[in-house]
């Protein structure tokens, strides 16, 4: 996670608050059903009251939800408008991007190059083919 | 907002727009404990629920009981004051005043009450659009009716009502306090509607802190105008049963008192609604835990509102100001009384989920610096305030209200805990997440 440099539009310390959101949900995938605020924050190593916050505003907004033991958080089924995502755009070439093809070309990859991208609703970084396609 | 100031003036005298800065104040901290629980949680049961899960079910219990007789008294004392001041209208229309005025005024509170429980049965978007207009329109005529009175005061900017010397302080930190915070009961009401709310986390905090930040707003405005405008007359605000009346006769516009009276039955009404929202839900939630008739736990097949609970309480709450009016308790007296009655019971639910809040946040692992300071600051003095409110109505029908209130809630409690232990514990109804609502289900 870099920061600093970013030649992005959004002021201040939006960029990283965008960023630690995005990683919050991360881990709350990667940990499973039930993971606490507590263990977040630790994986994290963020400060345990953003931490808090944000994991409160994602439950606002309705990304994530609590478990009943109000402890735990988990990833939301109802979630907010457009979720779960809609079909992938008809105009989008059904074929691996080039990162695929260069990888199967060094030997790293094992699928075919002409190969559809298999789409994995995942938030996870190593669908790297799904977030080309998005 | 046009009549309490005149209630703490007459205990903080010319400094009491201090009184309603500091009453701001404290209300939004206590907005910020209770958006702890909001944030994280989802309750038809207001306080009473989100105690539960701070200090436990007998905190809850007794949370619940001043729940009760805070909504519960309130809507019965705006049941009262809407027909005090529909009653002036008519007066000031030309209706003579005769020996049917008490019957007539019983018979006004109870047609309101009946009109407040159509209200409240059909769908809560309906009371809930009811209260926002009938509101708006009231606050909409205080602010004209202020701006008027005030280009009659002069165009100057007087801070006369906010010097400060050593000799008032007392008076603002002491007794001006307390009926200013009193002003302020039932901004939580929002926290009744967690279940019927849209994005209910994010809503719910928003909608408490909101109404405390704007109430604050208003009476401050409002208190000034009447302190400068008052200082005139014999006895100031504090000499004035009516102030903005009295404010309007005394710059010669009687159509503004007409307007007054209006505007003034209109949000007694609103309240009467909005409390009655909250009582029902309350109620509601009560029956669902099992400690309250589980009927009070069913809803309107079509509407989606506590049915039962409503078709009994709301009629409950008209029928005790009636009752009283027909026995003779003067409509002012009692429109007083029942204030100070329901604000005994805010402070006691008020000061529960307070100290709550910071142990609930420990229970569920997410415990702050802030948590524990804003429980800090507030517990206190919500706890100084309560011993001055008993001390300041110490002479008068309060204690022996309190005392049999109290009796009638340790009857329950006990009966609850020789017969339901198990369904006592298990207090604290709230929407939890079921499996449909997680992604792929709850596997770890």
């Amino acid at each position: 996670m870099t920061s600093g440099m970013d030649p992005s539009p959004l002021p201040g310390r939006q960029p990283r608050a965008l960023r630690n959101t995005l990683a919050i949900i991360e881990e709350v995938v990667a940990a499973g059903p039930g993971v606490t605020a507590k263990e977040i924050s630790a994986a994290l190593k963020l400060p345990p009251a953003t931490t808090y916050r944000l994991l409160n505003l994602l439950v606002g907004e309705e990304y994530l939800v609590r478990l009943p033991d109000l402890r735990g958080f988990a990833r939301s089924a109802a979630g907010p408008p457009g979720w779960p995502l809609p079909p992938t755009p008809a105009h989008l070439r059904p074929y691996a991007p080039l990162s695929a093809i260069c990888a199967a070309t060094s030997g790293g990859a094992s699928t075919s190059p002409r190969s559809p991208p298999a789409v994995s609703y995942s938030w996870t970084r190593t669908a790297t083919t799904h977030r080309a396609t998005r | 907002m046009a009549t309490s100031p005149a209630m703490a003036a007459v205990t903080a005298g010319a400094t009491v727009t201090w009184s309603y800065v500091i009453a701001t104040g404290l209300a939004l901290l206590i907005g910020r404990c209770i958006a702890y629980f909001t944030r994280r949680m989802a309750v038809a049961g207001s306080l009473y629920s989100l105690t539960a899960k701070g200090l436990g079910p007998s905190a809850a219990f007794a949370c619940g009981c001043a729940m009760l007789v805070g909504y519960g008294v309130l809507g019965m004392g705006m049941l009262t004051g809407c027909a005090i001041y529909l009653g002036d209208l008519l007066a000031r229309l030309g209706v003579p005043r005769g020996p049917s005025t008490v019957a007539v005024a019983a018979l006004g509170v109870l047609a309101l009450g009946a009109l407040a429980t159509v209200c409240t049965l059909r769908a809560v978007r309906l009371s809930a659009q009811v209260i926002l207009v009938v509101e708006a329109v009231s606050i909409g005529l205080m602010l004209v009716i202020f701006a008027v009175l005030l280009t009659g005061i002069g165009p100057h900017l007087d801070l006369r009502p906010f010097a400060i010397s050593s000799a008032n302080l007392g008076g603002i930190v002491g007794a001006g306090v307390l009926p200013a915070l009193g002003a302020f009961v039932g901004f939580e009401a929002a926290a009744a509607l967690g279940v019927e709310a849209r994005r209910p986390f994010q809503t719910i905090p928003r909608a408490v802190q909101w109404t405390a930040g704007l109430a604050g707003v208003l009476f401050v405005a409002a208190t000034y105008t009447q302190v400068v405008g008052l200082s005139r007359l014999p006895g100031g605000l504090a000499g004035q049963g009516r102030p903005v009346t009295a404010l309007a006769t005394a710059q010669h516009l009687p159509w503004l008192s007409l307007l007054l009276d209006i505007g003034i039955a209109a949000s007694f009404f609103a309240c009467t609604l909005a409390t009655g929202t909250a009582l029902t839900r309350v109620l509601f939630s009560m029956g669902r835990d099992g400690i309250a008739p589980h009927q009070f736990g069913a809803t309107h097949p079509r509407h989606r509102t506590p049915r039962v609970a409503i078709m009994v309480a709301i009629p409950v709450t008209a029928a005790v100001p009636a009752v009283l009016l027909l026995a003779g308790m003067p409509a002012g007296v009692l429109l007083v009384t029942l204030i100070n009655i329901a604000v005994f019971g805010y402070l006691v639910a008020y000061l529960l989920v307070c100290v709550s809040a910071p142990v609930f946040l420990r229970r569920i692992g997410e415990l702050t610096v802030g948590a524990v300071l804003t429980a800090a600051v507030i517990a206190p003095v919500l706890v100084a305030v309560l011993v001055a409110f008993t001390m300041v109505t110490w002479n008068g029908p309060y204690p022996y209200a309190f005392g049999l209130l109290v009796l009638a809630a340790l009857g329950w409690f006990g009966w609850l805990r020789l017969r339901r232990p198990a369904t006592l514990s298990g207090i604290g109804v709230y929407d939890e997440t079921l499996a449909a609502d997680v992604l792929g289900g709850t596997d770890r």
